[in-house]
């Protein structure tokens, strides 16, 4: 994968079908990997050859299956490889102390909008990671 | 230098995920395993085995298998002397 892409941890279909439907319907290269745990986004990474076809952006919802988002985003920081890579830590819920830990992980937090302009403001921030 | 991976290995026919973390610093190999399924806390606690030393994991394998086995045979001696099995 040589253009610039968006890598999401999501467990939850419909989130990830709404983000789907948002980026296809904004951008022509579909740039858009889903995996639906932690784990699953760490082998994906290890899998990629060269540094300069990492993700531009990893966004990691924060209750995950296997290894969640907080577990994965610790992991992703300790590795000298992958802890430039930007991350926003995009959840539904969120404790006080959950986000003061993303936040001095370097992470930026995002609460998942309830309503369709929500997304689109959510979606504008992500586009600016993809170059078309 | 810090490197994470993911690997599988399987136990008892059934196959089973880690996260390893290696931080080499001097001359010294830092390894972090993350067993991921809770199965293993009743073996090893949190499911975490830390291992540091100069030479590689495989190292950790060979002294733990012998040291296991060895204490494992000497407990087996000592528990042995002490139960009588009647017919």
């Amino acid at each position: 994968m040589s253009h610039s892409y968006l890598l999401y941890a999501e467990d939850d279909e419909d989130d990830t079908d709404i983000m789907k439907e948002m980026i296809l319907s904004h951008s022509h290269l579909n740039p858009l990997v889903c995996v639906d745990n932690g784990f699953a986004l760490l082998e994906h990474l290890q899998q990629i050859p060269r540094q300069e076809s990492y993700p531009s952006l990893i966004i990691l919802d924060v209750r995950l299956p296997k290894l969640d988002g907080i577990e994965t985003l610790e992991l992703l920081r300790t590795d000298d490889l992958y802890r430039l890579i930007p991350v926003v830590m995009f959840s539904s819920k969120l404790s006080k102390g959950e986000k003061e830990r993303c936040q001095a992980l370097g992470a930026e937090v995002l609460l998942k909008p309830l309503t369709y302009s929500g997304w689109l403001e959510v979606f504008d921030h992500f586009s600016a990671y993809i170059d078309e | 230098m810090a490197r994470i991976f993911t690997t599988s290995f399987e136990f008892n026919h059934q196959r089973y995920d880690a996260v390893v973390t290696v931080i080499t610093q001097n001359d010294q190999l830092n390894f972090h395993i993350r067993l991921l399924d809770v199965d293993f806390h009743h073996l090893i606690p949190n499911g975490v085995v830390a291992y540091t030393g100069t030479s590689g994991f495989e190292q950790l394998e060979m002294i733990n298998n012998t040291v296991a086995q060895s204490l494992l045979r000497k407990l087996g001696e000592a528990i042995s002397k002490h139960i009588v099995l009647t017919p």
